[in-house]
C-alpha cells in the first residue's frame, strides 16, 4: 500500500499540477471569456476541413452500402423500374427543400452538420456555417420536418446548435387545436416532455405541438412535434405529455437556420410552413 | 522534441475525436478517443505531462463544443495528473489493468463534470452515460494498443 505523504505529493510536479488547478477553476469562473471564443474559433477553421472531409467519407462508405443493396435489388426487379424510383424519390426530396425554402418568410441559410457532441458532454451538433455569413446566436435552426433547435454560439465559419432533444433544452410551445400553451423539455435520454399541463386541458395524443413564440427567441409557428402520450401525475394536479419530434435527429445531415423572425404571426393551418401572415 | 511530440498527439487525436470516434456510437454511447490518449501519455511520460496533456484536450473541448461543461480542463488535469503520478506506480503493463485504468479514467472524469453539471441527475448522467461509455472507451483503448502491438511487433505499453 503506497503511503501519500506531504513530501512525495510535494516534489517538482506539484507546483505545475497547482497552477493547472487554478487556471481551470478560473475558467470555470470565468465561463466563456473572449480569450476561449478566440481559440474556438481558431479551432473551428483547423478542424472544420477535417470534419467536413470525415462527413463525406461517411456519407461515401454509406452511399457504397446502398449501392451494394441497390445491386441485389437489381436482381428481382428491372434496372429501368429502379432507376425511376430513385428519381422519384430523389425529386420529392429536392422539392421539399426547394418549396421549404421558397415559402419561408425570412431569409434561410442551409448548412451541412458536420459533427455531433456526446451526450456526456452537453450534447449538440455543429453546423458549417459561422457569422461570417449572418449566423448569429440565438437564431431558430429547422429542417423541413420542423424545428431543430437554436443557435447556442456562433463562431466564423462553423456554429453550434444545442437541439430541442438535448439535455436542458426548453422552449414554448402551443398545442394545437386546443391552443394550450406549455414548456416543451428534454429528459436527460433525448426524451421530451411538456410538463405542468393543466389537467382539463383539452389535448388528445396526435395533437400538433408548434413554438409558440413566447420568450422572444425561437418564433411563432414551427411545426415541432406531436403528443405520443398523455400521463397524469399521481395527485392528478397536472398531465405530462410525452412529444414525438417529426425531426430524424439521428440521420440530420442539413439544415436550415432562420436568418431573422417573421414579424407577423402563423396562421395555425400553416403549421410546418413558416410561413407568415399579414 | 518530447514537447512537439505530445503537440501533435494531442492534435491528432482531437482530429479523430471529432471525425472518426465520434461516430461509431453504439446505442448513443461513444469511445472517448481524447481519454484514452491522455490515460496513456501519463502512463508513458508522467505526472506533469498527464497534467498539462489534461488540461489542453479539456479546454480544446471546452473552446471546440459551445455546449460542453466549463469543467472539462480541471477534470482533464486531475485525471492526466493523477494517472500520471499513481497509475505509475501499478503494474499497467497488463491489458486488464490498462482496462480498469481507462474505465476509472472516464468514471472520474465525467463525475466531475457532472459535479459541474448533470441536467438529469448525478446518477442518472452517470448510469445512462458514464459507465456505458467507461466501458466501451477501456474496450477500445486496448484493443487499439493490442493492435498497435501486433502491427509493430513489439510491448508498447510497458
Amino acid at each position: 500500500m503506497m503511503r501519500i505523504t506531504w513530501n512525495v505529493l510535494w516534489q517538482k510536479d506539484l507546483p505545475v499540477f497547482v497552477l493547472l488547478v487554478i487556471v481551470s477553476v478560473g475558467f470555470m469562473a470565468a465561463g466563456r471569456v473572449a480569450g476561449v471564443n478566440t481559440l474556438s474559433n481558431a479551432l473551428g477553421y483547423v478542424f472544420l476541413p477535417f470534419e467536413v472531409m470525415s462527413s463525406k467519407l461517411l456519407s461515401l462508405s454509406l452511399l457504397y452500402e446502398e449501392n451494394r443493396e441497390l445491386r441485389g435489388r437489381l436482381a428481382e426487379v428491372s434496372r429501368e423500374n429502379m432507376t425511376l424510383k430513385e428519381k422519384v424519390y430523389e425529386n420529392d426530396r429536392l422539392t421539399r427543400l426547394l418549396d421549404f425554402k421558397s415559402i419561408s418568410p425570412v431569409p434561410l441559410k442551409a448548412s451541412r452538420v458536420v459533427a455531433e457532441i456526446d451526450q456526456r458532454l452537453g450534447g449538440g451538433i455543429i453546423v458549417d456555417a459561422g457569422y461570417d455569413v449572418g449566423l448569429s446566436r440565438n437564431m431558430a435552426v429547422v429542417s423541413p420536418d420542423g424545428l431543430v433547435g437554436l443557435v447556442v454560439r456562433a463562431g466564423q465559419s462553423v456554429s453550434t446548435v444545442k437541439r430541442i432533444v438535448d439535455p436542458g433544452s426548453r422552449i414554448s410551445v402551443s398545442i394545437e387545436p386546443s391552443r394550450v400553451t406549455g414548456i416543451l423539455s428534454a429528459r436527460s435520454d433525448g426524451a421530451l416532455y411538456v410538463d405542468w399541463v393543466a389537467p382539463d386541458a383539452d389535448v388528445e395524443p396526435g395533437d400538433t405541438l408548434i413554438s409558440s413564440g413566447l420568450g422572444s427567441v425561437i418564433p411563432k409557428g414551427i411545426l415541432v412535434g406531436e403528443v405520443k402520450d398523455i400521463r397524469e401525475d399521481p395527485g392528478k394536479f397536472s398531465l405530462s405529455l410525452q412529444v414525438r419530434s417529426f425531426v430524424d435527429f439521428k440521420n440530420l445531415e442539413e439544415v436550415f437556420v432562420l436568418l431573422g423572425r417573421p414579424v407577423f404571426g402563423i396562421d395555425p393551418d400553416d403549421i410546418g410552413s413558416v410561413e407568415a401572415t399579414p | 522534441m518530447r514537447r512537439s511530440l505530445l503537440g501533435i498527439i494531442v492534435f491528432v487525436v482531437l482530429l479523430l475525436q471529432v471525425t472518426l470516434f465520434s461516430k461509431i456510437e453504439i446505442l448513443g454511447v461513444r469511445p472517448d478517443g481524447v481519454l484514452i490518449v491522455l490515460v496513456y501519455i501519463a502512463l508513458a511520460f508522467g505526472a506533469i505531462a498527464g497534467a498539462i496533456v489534461g488540461f489542453l484536450v479539456g479546454l480544446a473541448q471546452f473552446a471546440i463544443m459551445a455546449t460542453a461543461v466549463a469543467s472539462l480542463p480541471l477534470a482533464g488535469t486531475l485525471v492526466g495528473f493523477t494517472v500520471g503520478r499513481y497509475g505509475t506506480k501499478i503494474m499497467y503493463e497488463s491489458y486488464l489493468v490498462q482496462l480498469a485504468i481507462i474505465f476509472a479514467s472516464v468514471v472520474v472524469f465525467d463525475s466531475i463534470n457532472f459535479l459541474w453539471s448533470a441536467p438529469g441527475g448525478f446518477s442518472w448522467s452517470l448510469a445512462r452515460w458514464t459507465l456505458p461509455s467507461a466501458a466501451y472507451t477501456a474496450l477500445a483503448g486496448v484493443a487499439v494498443v493490442v493492435v498497435l502491438e501486433r502491427v509493430f511487433g513489439m510491448r508498447l505499453v510497458a
